[in-house]
């Protein structure tokens, strides 16, 4: 990987936790405690992405996007906030965050959102199929199929398996998918998702020999052809 | 998630009572009673005297000018009387009036040219009679004594005397100053007693209020001011007053068994965690069952933080601050894309969804966040209470002029009647479903929600089953 990520956060605990999970993820990581510097830096040096966050001495998370975005510098940025509040989300992305994650997090949470958002650019392509192993989705078509064999799918398993097909060898966690697909906010007590790729599970990987939807344990969910 | 030193809870002394904070820091501000009175009186006092001065003055005046009029009119009389009955006959009549005696103080002489009297009262012989018209003249053997006397020549040298005694005057005058003096004096006191009584009971009444206050203000909110029947002004206000105590002490126990029950709700999964905390810190426990008790810990920590997040997305839809977030958008799509979400979940339960909308866009001004998760919390409500086998019934109906009616029914076990309004109140779980997950903030954050849609939240009866109607009526749109 080797991407090159800064950190902006002032709260020791959450910053120390941050780069020693993504050192250990093979990131490159600078980190600031103060919203001034975290601009200076944000706007001057070349980073793949920046955590950024949403309450910070010196400056205030929000502002230092919104000065980021006029300034027209695009690195993609995660803001961490820990008002979880309904509309804090819509605030974050509509100052020009691409991501919004809510205090307290799994630290895979957000690896898995960082992941994402450092792909995000090469996926924005138009594609017309995509394909998984043996496993191929016809997207103008909308015709899902194994290994020759045609799968019917209803429309709410066809939008799953797009968005997990997108990211392709990737975690996609519970939330991701219930934010991305249903615009719906994370409830630890409905596993609403796990019944969608249950039924979803069934239809591309019962009857075959290598499974390709593969569950991360306190993650979330990967297709992929390996294990 | 909020700011140091701010507690979540309300903090409560030892004594299980709210206490005013310090109190001293603020005296009662008591009015002085005794100021009004005095000043009354005194304002009163001065009435009196002023009073009493200016009767004087009209009353002398007045005797005066009647006094006046009545020697004029003697005058004449006498005088027309001399013309036609002669000297003589004057002199007898005179005479006679004299012998009779003069209550009115009026004294009547004739004098011949030389000065000498003819007839009439003796005591004006001794006084000194000008010539013509009015003088005042003092009684020679008491010079207090004060006369008016009046001369008027009859022709042939005669004159008509006329004396009017002056003290007779001043006893009319004292007569009418100490009549009034004395209705002006019983009306004052009657005034200053009526004041005194008023004040006293305006006091008096004021006080009961003002103490109910003190007492609300010492811990006390089940305080009310008293309130007769067939009352006056105060007891109208001590009735407002009273309405407002009792809406008081309902938010404040309100929020006092909202802080209860966020303790204890927050209390029992912490416990767990800690057990579960503790059994994967055992180094002696195989590896599978610390990873478990690890899981373990972490469901109990993303249950608090539900609650949490519930309470807060609740607090935030009451307060209003979501309403800069509201847009016009269909709310038929927004919730076929929840009852989508919610279907393997239904399909799960043995349950079965049916959906009714519009196939045109209902447009109305909604949150779109908070009303995803207002139906999200009305479904998950279907799926853990209506049972198996049951229908769940989603149905969306555009209400005309951008209000909106978003239905979820279920033909399941319901909820009892009584217990209908009950439900939407924060963490308040009946007892049926005392064994299942849940927080008991479902329905109240879709309460809050359709108060922020300018709505409101109807649960009614299915027949069977229950059936809740979230209406959105944004009337800003």
């Amino acid at each position: 990987m080797g991407a090159k990520i800064l950190v902006v956060e002032d709260d020791g605990g959450t910053a120390e936790t941050l780069l020693n999970g993504l050192r250990q993820e093979g990131y490159t990581v600078e980190h600031v405690a103060d919203g001034r510097d975290g601009l200076y830096l944000a706007s001057s040096a070349d980073f793949d992405a920046v955590i950024l966050d949403r309450m910070l001495p010196g400056m205030d998370g929000l502002a230092v996007v919104k000065a980021l975005r006029a300034a027209d510098v695009h690195t993609p940025l995660l803001i961490l906030s820990a008002l979880g509040q309904l509309d804090e989300r819509v605030r974050g992305l509509r100052a020009g965050g691409d991501d919004y994650l809510a205090k307290p997090f799994a630290f895979s949470e957000l690896s898995a959102r960082l992941a994402a958002m450092l792909r995000r650019p090469v996926t924005r392509q138009e594609v017309t199929s995509m394909t998984c192993g043996d496993l191929q989705m016809d997207l103008l078509t909308r015709r899902v199929s194994r290994a020759g064999r045609r799968l019917d799918l209803l429309p709410r398993e066809f939008k799953l398996l797009e968005h997990l097909l997108r990211h392709k060898d990737r975690v996609v966690t519970r939330t991701m998918m219930l934010e991305e697909l249903w615009d719906y906010r994370f409830d630890p007590h409905t596993s609403l998702i796990d019944t969608h790729i249950s039924r979803l599970r069934k239809k591309i990987d019962d009857g075959f020999d290598t499974p390709l939807l593969h569950t991360v344990r306190g993650s979330g969910y990967r297709l992929s052809e390996r294990p | 998630m909020r700011p140091e030193g701010a507690p979540l809870l309300l903090a409560r002394p030892p004594g299980g009572e709210l206490r005013p904070t310090s109190p001293e820091s603020a005296p009662p501000v008591r009015l002085k009673p005794w100021i009004w009175p005095v000043a009354a009186a005194l304002v009163a006092l001065t009435a009196v005297v002023m009073g009493l001065l200016i009767v004087d003055r009209l009353g002398e005046r007045a005797i005066a000018r009647q006094q006046t009029a009545m020697a004029g009119a003697a005058r004449d009389y006498f005088v027309a009387f001399a013309r036609d009955e002669g000297v003589k006959g004057l002199a007898d009549t005179l005479n006679r009036h004299a012998r009779v005696g003069a209550a009115d103080g009026f004294h009547y002489a004739l004098e011949d040219r030389s000065g000498r009297m003819l007839a009439g009262a003796d005591v004006i012989s001794s006084l000194d009679a000008p010539d013509a018209g009015w003088r005042t003249v003092a009684e020679p053997d008491s010079p207090r004594r004060l006369w008016r006397v009046l001369a008027q020549p009859l022709g042939g040298g005669y004159t008509l005397i006329v004396a009017e005694d002056l003290s007779a005057r001043d006893a009319l005058r004292a007569a009418v100053f100490r009549g009034s003096a004395l209705a002006i004096l019983i009306t004052a006191f009657g005034a200053a007693a009526a004041g005194f009584g008023l004040n006293a009971m305006l006091l008096r009444r004021t006080r009961e209020i003002a103490h109910t206050a003190e007492r609300i203000a010492g811990g006390d909110l089940s305080a009310r001011a008293p309130v007769r029947p067939n009352g006056d002004v105060f007891d109208d206000l001590g009735a407002s007053v009273n309405v407002m105590l009792g809406r008081i002490e309902e938010l404040m126990t309100g929020m006092r068994t909202v802080a209860d029950s966020i303790a204890h709700d927050l209390r029992s999964p912490l416990t767990r965690m800690k057990g579960a905390l503790a059994r994967a810190a055992d180094p002696h426990a195989p590896e599978p069952v610390r990873l478990q008790a690890l899981d373990d810990a972490h469901a109990e920590a993303d249950t608090v933080l539900a609650t949490l997040n519930a309470l807060l997305d609740i607090a935030h839809a009451e307060s209003g601050l979501s309403r800069e977030n509201m847009q016009r958008i269909d709310v038929a799509a927004l919730v076929l894309g929840i009852a989508e979400l919610f279907g393997p979940a239904i399909e799960d339960a043995g349950q079965t969804m049916v959906t009714h909308a519009p196939t045109i866009p209902v447009l109305a001004r909604a949150h779109p966040a908070l009303l995803r998760q207002a139906v999200g919390n009305l479904l998950h409500n279907a799926v853990i209470h209506a049972g198996p086998g049951a229908t769940v019934v989603v149905r969306v109906e555009d209400a005309g002029l951008g209000r909106a009616r978003i239905c979820v029914a279920d033909d399941g076990p319901g909820v009892p009647a009584e217990h209908l309004g009950r439900v939407q109140e924060r963490f308040v779980r009946l007892e049926a479903s005392r064994t299942t997950a849940g927080s008991g903030l479902g329905l109240a954050l879709v309460a809050a929600c359709a108060k922020l849609h300018g709505g409101r939240l109807v649960l009614g009866d299915n027949h069977p089953g229950l059936v809740a109607a979230l209406e959105l009526s944004d009337q800003r749109s």
